[in-house]
């Protein structure tokens, strides 16, 4: 009679409950702590090194992938910056105009040249859009013609590409001021000519027009296609030509100066249409990086969630397996006194130990094979700070995200279940 | 609380009042009605009966580890039914300790370790439990087995450790299950005198057993049959007889 009337009314029915049980009965047992089930739990996972290891492995992997994919993107950020071109990074080139209407002139460079920031500056331009012309050694014998093309330059351009002689000199800005007749030869174009040395002023002639070689090209940092080429002075490149190509000028600037530079360099160049010359400026370095690193980044992230969705998965898989295996030991836990709380606490504990232990394994892993990739890219390894921390516990997160499931499951067998075996 | 225990429940260690257990299932087993009797502090008893009887089923709903389905259960005058799982869990750890035909030991854990079980939930002091898990092992003659698990060692030695764990935390009560039942007849007397030993030091001994002769060494006996329960073994006699006649019938004709 009593009992009924207990159990059908619920607020009456937690106040009797609690004074059911006397007080010395209560607090005689369940005094196991968070430690001593940490204990147990550290015990339980250390005797099964077999089946801890395979439940270990998804989280293994997981915090593997995290750590190689971590160092990989900062040593990728670091090299992006360190090997970034500094030549690149300080050349703009200008274009505009019309080939009838050239508004790029030797007087606009004398002003770009000027402005603050700009270390030297040049014309530049092919010839007939690259169209080779017959070139020969002999004035009126095509026996050892060569197809070669034009590149017209100005003094300057030539310092301003980087361009080196290994034989001979450059011409300089009295070519063009007193019509010297004179050309340098790409050392490839040179090849073709089998002309090694300027030594005795060998001469060339095209389309009836005898040019004076005087040096011969052997690099050019900012343009290597001049080192197949016949590069000429603007001069005789007008006559050559007829000078109706379309111009460029390239201007090297300091460290930082280009994007400035590419905004000012159109008023010095042409002060009454500076908006018909169009700046061709590199992306500055934070750019790039920035760039690298999302694309990166982006494609990284998603495998590290995957990763840890598998690390995840495997603890669960397997620690249910084993919940279903263990029924009657979990049972006979619960005759001896274990509450559903220390059940499902002690699963918890023990897919947290796991997790833990494939975080470790997971980040001993990764940094070596993250320092064997970064070196095969001869990327200077950089470990970002606190990975080493936050990949343990992401492994003990892994855990006890995947051992929810297992303790709910656990704490629903009964006593019983340890007789059922 | 004087209000829930009656003047005579308070009395008695263990009441149990018109107690049944039905199995639910295709079709339902009542494998125990009407169960009602009293059991005092220190007393030993013997619960037998033949197979499918339904001893252990009493033994469950005694150690709380199944709840039965009629009837009240007192346990120190508190009634079981009225307590939620947990309180249950305590009043159990406090009051019961068990073996069963199996040792149940848990297979990853050392001798002492598994007999340690008890006492930690008891938050003791690591010093304080091994002292006792010591002294259990000592009792049970298996001092020289602590650090063995459960795989290295005999049926015999496993039982008498799973002895040790139901008595390191000094429970009020030792329920046994057929606790004998896998020995040889001389390992068995071992185990019985430890079982005896402990009652003689004040824990009530409840053993289930179909031996007479096991159940003659107690001073007070049960019989369980079809579920129902009675004093004494006169009941489980007069079945036991009839199987002695249908033994007889069957040798009969097997000779002639
Ligand atoms: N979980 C269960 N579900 C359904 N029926 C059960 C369950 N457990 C026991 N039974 C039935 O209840 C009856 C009593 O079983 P119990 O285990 O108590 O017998 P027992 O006397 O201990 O027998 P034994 O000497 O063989 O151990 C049996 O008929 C059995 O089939
Ligand atoms: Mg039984």
């Amino acid at each position: 009679m009593t009992a009924s009337r207990i159990r059908t009314g619920w607020p009456s029915c937690r106040v009797r409950r609690r004074g059911l049980l006397p007080e010395a009965i209560r607090t005689e047992t369940s005094k196991l702590g968070i430690l001593a089930t940490a204990h147990e739990a550290l015990i339980g996972v250390s005797r099964q090194l077999g089946r801890t290891t395979i439940c270990a492995l998804g989280t293994t992997i997981a915090v593997t992938a995290f750590v190689v994919t971590n160092g990989l993107s900062a040593s990728a950020n670091n090299s992006v910056l360190s090997t970034f071109n500094a030549l690149n990074a300080t050349t703009v080139e200008f274009q505009g105009g019309t080939s009838h209407h050239p508004l790029l002139t030797q007087a606009g460079v004398a002003r770009l040249s000027k402005l603050h920031g700009v270390v030297s500056a040049g014309l530049i331009w092919d010839l007939d859009q690259q169209q080779p012309y017959d070139v020969s050694r002999q004035p009126h014998d095509s026996s050892n013609d060569a197809e070669l093309s034009f590149t017209a330059a100005s003094a300057s351009a030539l310092t301003t590409i980087g361009a080196t002689t290994s034989s001979g000199r450059m011409y300089d800005s009295g070519a063009d001021l007193h019509h010297q007749m004179v050309a340098l030869l790409g050392y490839q174009a040179a090849q073709a000519l089998g002309i090694t040395s300027v030594r005795g002023a060998p001469a060339i002639f095209v389309d009836g027009v005898a040019l004076t070689v005087i040096g011969i090209i052997d690099s050019a940092q900012q343009d290597t296609e001049v080192l197949a080429n016949v590069v000429v002075p603007p001069y005789v490149a007008s006559i050559i030509s007829g000078g109706t190509d379309e111009r460029t000028v390239i201007a090297r600037t300091r460290a930082g100066a280009a994007q400035l530079i590419g905004n000012q360099g159109p008023y010095a160049l042409d002060p009454y249409q500076p908006t018909a010359i169009q700046a061709a400026v590199p992306p500055s370095p934070t750019t790039l990086r920035a760039q690298v690193a999302t694309s990166l980044s982006d494609l990284l992230h998603l495998l590290e969630l995957a990763g840890i969705a598998v690390g995840i998965l495997s603890i669960a898989a397997i620690t249910i397996l084993s919940i279903n295996q263990r029924r009657s030991e979990i049972g006979l836990l619960r005759a001896l006194g274990y509450r559903r709380l220390d059940i499902a606490r002690l699963i918890s504990l023990e897919a947290m130990v796991i997790g833990l232990l494939g975080g470790i394994l997971g980040t001993s892993i990764g940094m070596l094979l993250f320092v064997a990739a970064a070196d095969s890219q001869q990327w200077t390894p950089v470990i970002p700070a606190g990975i080493i921390v936050i990949a343990p516990v992401l492994g003990i997160a892994t855990g006890a995200v995947a051992g929810t499931y297992p303790a709910f499951l656990a704490m629903r067998i009964t006593p019983m279940a340890a007789l059922r075996s | 609380m004087s209000a829930l225990a009656g003047p005579e429940t308070k009395r008695s260690l263990l009441s149990l009042d018109r107690i049944g257990r039905t199995y639910g299932g295709q079709p339902a087993v009542r494998a125990l009605s009407t169960a009602s009797f009293t059991v005092d502090a220190a007393e030993a008893l013997a619960i037998i009966g033949r197979s499918g009887s339904g001893k252990s089923t009493l033994l469950n709903v005694l150690g709380l580890l199944d709840t039965a389905t009629e009837g009240e259960y007192r346990v120190a005058g508190v009634q079981v039914a009225d307590l939620p799982d947990h309180d249950r869990t305590l009043l159990r750890a406090a009051f019961f300790g068990f073996v069963f035909q199996q040792s149940f030991l848990v297979a990853s854990r050392t001798a002492r370790e598994n007999v340690e079980m008890p006492l930690r939930l008891r938050g003791m002091q690591r010093r304080e439990r091994e002292q006792r898990a010591t002294e259990a092992l000592v009792s049970v003659g298996l001092e020289g087995r602590a650090g063995f698990l459960p795989r290295a060692m005999s049926g015999g030695e496993c039982q008498r450790v799973a002895i040790a764990r139901a008595i390191a935390h000094r429970p009020r009560v030792l329920l046994c299950d057929e606790p004998t039942g896998n020995l040889d007849e001389h390992t068995a007397r071992d185990v019985l005198r430890l079982l005896f030993r402990a009652n003689k030091q004040g824990m009530t001994l409840i053993m289930v057993t179909h031996d007479l002769a096991i159940a003659r060494a107690f001073p007070r006996t049960m019989s369980v049959r079809d579920g129902r329960v009675s004093e004494g073994a006169d009941s489980f006699l007069a079945a036991e007889s009839l199987v002695t006649d249908l033994a007889g019938s069957l040798a009969a004709a097997s000779t002639r």
